[in-house]
C-alpha cells in the first residue's frame, strides 16, 4: 500500500518552475531520501505535500485519499507531520509546552478548555518520551527561543515524532548539528516504528545512504533518479549532476 | 528553613495588599474619587484588557475593540431606553449584540496578520463610529441616546458611587481571573501558540484561523460587558465615546499598563483617570499632556507599568535568591 | 440619471481627494510598514495652516503650496526625530504616531476652535460649467481637484517607475532586505517618503477646506477614507491607492446620497467583501 503518491506535479513562482512534472511513491513504512542540490526543489516538494503551496498540475495522494485540494490542516489530521530547514518553533513557549501542543495536535478535540487528569498525563508522559529521545529532557523548562540551533533543530524533530504522524517529512534534519547531535538524530530514524513513514531531505550521504531504503534525487525541478541505493549510486547523470566527487571519495 | 517555605511569596502577598486597599478605598475616599476615578477606571480596564488580552495571548493588535465596546453600549440603551426592555434583558442583548458584532469582524480579520491586522481593525471601529453618526432611525445621530440608568438591586441604586464602585471593580475581577484561568488551559496554550508561530501550528494541525476568531470573539463579549458598564457610568451614550480620541483613550489605558500585562490595565486605568481628572484643572491641553504621557512611555518605558513591575519583580527575586544561600549557612 | 451623474461625479471628486490623502499613506506604510496615524492630523493641519495663508495673502495658490512645505517638513521631523530611532518596532512606530497625532489634533483645537473654516477658491475656479456634450452644470473647482488629483498621480507614478530613486523605492516596497543589501542609502530614501506623503496630505487639506469646510473631526474621516482606500485598493501600491480611493469615493458619495442613514455602512461593505475575497486587497500582491 502506498502511504503517499505523487503524480505529475507541476509547480511555479512566477516564471520559474520550481517542480517540472515531479513523481514520487513512497509506500508504507519506507524510508525515503530525497537528493539534490541547491535550489533543486526539494523544500517545494515537502511544502507541496503539506498543502502549503498549491500544484499548477498534478495529484497528491495521501493514504490512497487524493487530497490535492484539501488545506494543511485537514492533511496534517490525515497523518502527516513535518519539520522546517530553519527550525520553526513555538519561540515564546517552553519547550515541554512546544511537545504539548504537538502531541495535542493531531489527537483528540481542539477546543477543550477543561482537560481530563488521565489524557493530560498520558500527554504529558509523551512529550517527555519524545524529548528525552532527542536528549532535550534538561532544557524543558527554557523558552524554546534560548535553543541554541541545533537544539531547535531537534526539538522540532521531536515535535513532529511525538504528534503521531504516520508520515513524517524531515528537512535536512541533521545540518547544522553537530557531531554528537547528527547520531543522535540518525538513532531517533532508525528507531522509528516500521508502520511509520519517513521521507528525508538530507545533504549528508552517509547519513542518506544508511537510513535510506530508496532514493529520489531532484535537479531544476525534475527527477533525476529514483530507485534503491544501488541503483541510484550507479546512474551516470546522477554522479554527474550531483553525487560525482562525495561519492567517490 | 522552614519558617521560609511557610512565608507567603511577595507575589502572594502583593495581590492580597491590593486586594485589601480595593477593598477599603472607596469607603475611606470621598464619593467623587470613588466614582470618577475608581468605577471609572474599574470598567475602562475591563475594555483594555479586552484590548491586551488578544495582543499578549493572541498577538493581535486590535484598534476595534472601542467600536466593540460602542456596539455593547448603544445595544443596551437602544433596549433599555428605546423599547423598554427591563434592564436583565437588555444586558443580554447589548453582550449577545457585541459578541455578534466582533463574530463578524473576527471573520473579516482573522486572515491577516502584524501591522496589517492593526490597520484593518482600526478601520472597522472607526467605521462603527462613523455609523452610529450618520444613522438617525437607530443611534440618533450625533446626539446620541442619553437618560441611561444603571439598574436597582432592591434597594440599591448602581448609580450610587460604592455599589458602582464594587459592581465595576468585581466585574473587573472577574474578567482578570477568568482570561487568566482560561490561558492556561490547551486553548490558551495552542492560542499563544499561534500568536508564536501560525504557519508551525498550522503544520500541527491546528486550525489558525478557528483560535483567532474564538479569541477575537470572546474579546469582544468583553468589549461588551465593559460598553454596558461604560454607559451606566456615563448615563448616555454617543458617537463622541467612540471616536478615534475615545480609541487612543483606551490604548493608552493598555499601553501605560504594557501590553503584555493584563494586571497593568487597572494601574494603567487609574492613572490615566487621575491625569485627565487633574490635568484638566490645570490646563486645558490636557489632550497635549496626554500625548506627551503616551510618547514618553512608548518611548522610554515601553513595558509600562506592568513591565516595570516585573523587572522590579525580577531583581527582587534574583537579590533574594542571592541571599538565600547566605542565611541557610 | 441626471442625479446618478452628479452623484458620480461627486463620486469622483471625492475619490480624487482621498487619493491624494491614501497615496501618501500607503506609501508610507509600503516603504516603511509604518501606520502612519497621525496622517489625519497632517491633513487637517495643512488645511487650517492654508485657510490662515490665504486669510493672510489672498492667494490660495500661496497657501496649498505653503500648506504642502509646511506638513512635509513637519512629517520629516517626525520621522526623522522620533521614528527613525525605533525602526522595524511595528508597533512603537504605530503608537508614536498616535502620540503626535493626539499633540497635533489638540493644539490645532486650541489655536482653531471648534469653528468650520472655509478657504476661497481660486477665482478662475468660483463657478461651475457646463460639461461639455451634456446639460448638466458641476463646479470647475471640483473638476480641476478632479485634474489635480491626476497629475499628482502621474508625476508619483512617473518618479516611481522613471527616477532612480523610483527604482529603489519600488524594490524596497518588494524586498525590504535587498535595498539594505543593495548598500543604497535606505534612510534617505525614507525620510523622502514621508515627507512626500505628510506633504501631499497637508495639500489634500487644502484642497479639502476649499471644496467643503475644515472642522475637528475630518482628519478622523479622512484618515479613515485613507485606511479603506488602501485596504481595497492593496498595500504599498499607486495604482491600488487610486482604484481603492475611487471605490471608497464612489461609496460614499453613493451611500450619501441613496441612503444617508447607512452611509457608511456602503463602505464597509465594499471593505469587508474584499477582506474575505482577497485579504491583500484589489490590486495587493497575493502572499
Ligand atoms: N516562495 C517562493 N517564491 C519564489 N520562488 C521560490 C519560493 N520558494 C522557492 N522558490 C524557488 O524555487 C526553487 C526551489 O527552491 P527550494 O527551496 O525548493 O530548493 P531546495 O531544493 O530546498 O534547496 P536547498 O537545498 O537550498 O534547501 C528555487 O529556485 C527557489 O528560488
Ligand atoms: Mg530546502
Amino acid at each position: 500500500m502506498l502511504a503517499l503518491e505523487v503524480s505529475n506535479v507541476t509547480v511555479r513562482y512566477g516564471g520559474v518552475e520550481a517542480l517540472n512534472r515531479v513523481s514520487l511513491s513512497v509506500s508504507e513504512g519506507e524510508r525515503h531520501v530525497v537528493l539534490g542540490p541547491n535550489g533543486a526543489g526539494k523544500t517545494t516538494l515537502f511544502n507541496l505535500i503539506l498543502g502549503e503551496v498549491r500544484p499548477a498540475a498534478g495529484v497528491i495522494r495521501l493514504h490512497g485519499e487524493d487530497v490535492t485540494r484539501r488545506s494543511v490542516v485537514q492533511r496534517v489530521r490525515r497523518g502527516l507531520g513535518r519539520t522546517y530547514q530553519q527550525p520553526e518553533v513555538l519561540a515564546r513557549l517552553r519547550v515541554e509546552d512546544n511537545l504539548i501542543l504537538a502531541v495535542r495536535g493531531r489527537i483528540g478535540p481542539r477546543f477543550t478548555v477543561f482537560s481530563k487528569r488521565e489524557r493530560d498525563r498520558d500527554t504529558r508522559k509523551r512529550a517527555f518520551a519524545a524529548l528525552n529521545a532527542v536528549a532535550l529532557g534538561g532544557v524543558a523548562e527554557r523558552r524554546a527561543h534560548e535553543l541554541a540551533h541545533g537544539q531547535a533543530k531537534q526539538l522540532e524533530i521531536a515535535m513532529a515524532l511525538a504528534g503521531g504522524a504516520r508520515v513524517v517529512l524531515l528537512d535536512e534534519p541533521a545540518s547544522g548539528l553537530s557531531a554528537g547531535e547528527r547520531k543522535q538524530i540518525t538513532a531517533v530514524i532508525d528507531g522509528l516504528d516500521r508502520s511509520v513513514t519517513v521521507i528525508v531531505i538530507e545533504h549528508d550521504m552517509d547519513i542518506a545512504f544508511h537510513i535510506a531504503d530508496r532514493l529520489t534525487v531532484l535537479h531544476q525541478g525534475r527527477v533525476l533518479a529514483c530507485g534503491d541505493p544501488e541503483r541510484v549510486r550507479a546512474a551516470a547523470e546522477v554522479r554527474e549532476a550531483y553525487l560525482g566527487s562525495g561519492l567517490d571519495g | 528553613m522552614i519558617a521560609f517555605h511557610g512565608a507567603p511569596s511577595g507575589r502572594s502577598l502583593a495581590w492580597c495588599s491590593t486586594l485589601l486597599a480595593a477593598i477599603v478605598l472607596p469607603f475611606l475616599a470621598s464619593s467623587f474619587v470613588t466614582q470618577d476615578i475608581l468605577a471609572l477606571a474599574a470598567w475602562s480596564a475591563i475594555v483594555a484588557m479586552s484590548m491586551v488580552f488578544l495582543s499578549k495571548y493572541g498577538g493581535m493588535i486590535s484598534f476595534a475593540q472601542v467600536g466593540i465596546y460602542g456596539v455593547g453600549s448603544y445595544s443596551f440603551a437602544i433596549l433599555a431606553v428605546g423599547h423598554g426592555v427591563p434592564w436583565y434583558g437588555a444586558v443580554a442583548g447589548a453582550l449577545v449584540a457585541a459578541t455578534l458584532c466582533a463574530l463578524l469582524f473576527a471573520l473579516l480579520v482573522a486572515r491577516t496578520y502584524g501591522i496589517y491586522f492593526l490597520m484593518v481593525t482600526l478601520a472597522l471601529g472607526l467605521v462603527v463610529y462613523f455609523l452610529t453618526i450618520s444613522n438617525y432611525g437607530l443611534t440618533h445621530g450625533s446626539g446620541g441616546i442619553p437618560g441611561v440608568n444603571p439598574p436597582h438591586l432592591g434597594s440599591i441604586s448602581l448609580a450610587q458611587p460604592i455599589p458602582e464602585y464594587f459592581l465595576d471593580s468585581s466585574v473587573a475581577f472577574a474578567v482578570l481571573l477568568g482570561l487568566t484561568l482560561l490561558m492556561r488551559t490547551q486553548f490558551g496554550l495552542a492560542l499563544q501558540g499561534c500568536r508564536d508561530n501560525p504557519r508551525k501550528m498550522r503544520a500541527m494541525g491546528y486550525s489558525v484561523m478557528s483560535y483567532r476568531v474564538i479569541a477575537f470573539t470572546l474579546a469582544g463579549s468583553i468589549a461588551g460587558i465593559g460598553g454596558v458598564l461604560g454607559v451606566w457610568y456615563n448615563g448616555i451614550i454617543a458617537p463622541s465615546y467612540l471616536d478615534l480620541t475615545r480609541i487612543i483613550d483606551f490604548l493608552a489605558i493598555a499601553v501605560i499598563g504594557g501590553m503584555e500585562s493584563l494586571e497593568g490595565t487597572f494601574a494603567g486605568a487609574i492613572i490615566y483617570a487621575i491625569v485627565t481628572t487633574y490635568a484638566s484643572s490645570f490646563t486645558d491641553r490636557y489632550n497635549t499632556v496626554i500625548g506627551l504621557v503616551l510618547l514618553a512611555i512608548v518611548m522610554f518605558a515601553p513595558g509600562g507599568v506592568g513591565g516595570l513591575v516585573s523587572r522590579v519583580g525580577a531583581r527582587l527575586a534574583l537579590a533574594k535568591a542571592q541571599l538565600t544561600p547566605a542565611s541557610t549557612e | 440619471m441626471e442625479e446618478f451623474a452628479l452623484t458620480t461625479l461627486n463620486g469622483v471628486a471625492m475619490a480624487a481627494l482621498y487619493f491624494l490623502v491614501a497615496a501618501g499613506f500607503s506609501l508610507i506604510f509600503g516603504v516603511m510598514r509604518i501606520v502612519n496615524m497621525a496622517h489625519g492630523s497632517l491633513f487637517l493641519l495643512g488645511g487650517y495652516l492654508g485657510w490662515s495663508v490665504a486669510a493672510l495673502t489672498h492667494s490660495w495658490l500661496l497657501a496649498i503650496v505653503a500648506a504642502g512645505a509646511a506638513t512635509a517638513a513637519l512629517g520629516l521631523m517626525l520621522q526623522q526625530g522620533l521614528l527613525r530611532h525605533y525602526q522595524g518596532q511595528e508597533l512603537t512606530e504605530a503608537l508614536i504616531t498616535i502620540a503626535v497625532s493626539i499633540v497635533i489634533a489638540d493644539l490645532l483645537v486650541a489655536t482653531y476652535g471648534g469653528l468650520s473654516y472655509q478657504i476661497p477658491a481660486p477665482v478662475p475656479l468660483g463657478h461651475s460649467i457646463r460639461i461639455p456634450g451634456t446639460a448638466l452644470r458641476y463646479s470647475s473647482y471640483s473638476l480641476a481637484l478632479i485634474g489635480v488629483a491626476l497629475a499628482t498621480g502621474l508625476a508619483l507614478w512617473l518618479f516611481l517607475e522613471r527616477t532612480i530613486w523610483g527604482v529603489v523605492l519600488r524594490a524596497g516596497i518588494d524586498d525590504r532586505q535587498m535595498v539594505a543589501v543593495l548598500g543604497l542609502n535606505i534612510q534617505r530614501i525614507f525620510a523622502l517618503v514621508f515627507a512626500i506623503g505628510a506633504g501631499l496630505a497637508g495639500m489634500a487639506g487644502v484642497l479639502d477646506g476649499t471644496l467643503l469646510s475644515l472642522v475637528p473631526g475630518v482628519d478622523s474621516s479622512y484618515l479613515v477614507a485613507a485606511l479603506a482606500a488602501v485596504i481595497v485598493g492593496g498595500m504599498g501600491s499607486l495604482e491600488g491607492s487610486a482604484v481603492g480611493a475611487l471605490v471608497v469615493g464612489m461609496a460614499t458619495e453613493f451611500g450619501i446620497g441613496y441612503f444617508p442613514s447607512y452611509a457608511e455602512a456602503l463602505t464597509f461593505a465594499v471593505m469587508a467583501v474584499v477582506l474575505v475575497v482577497r485579504p491583500t486587497g484589489l490590486l495587493g500582491k497575493a502572499r
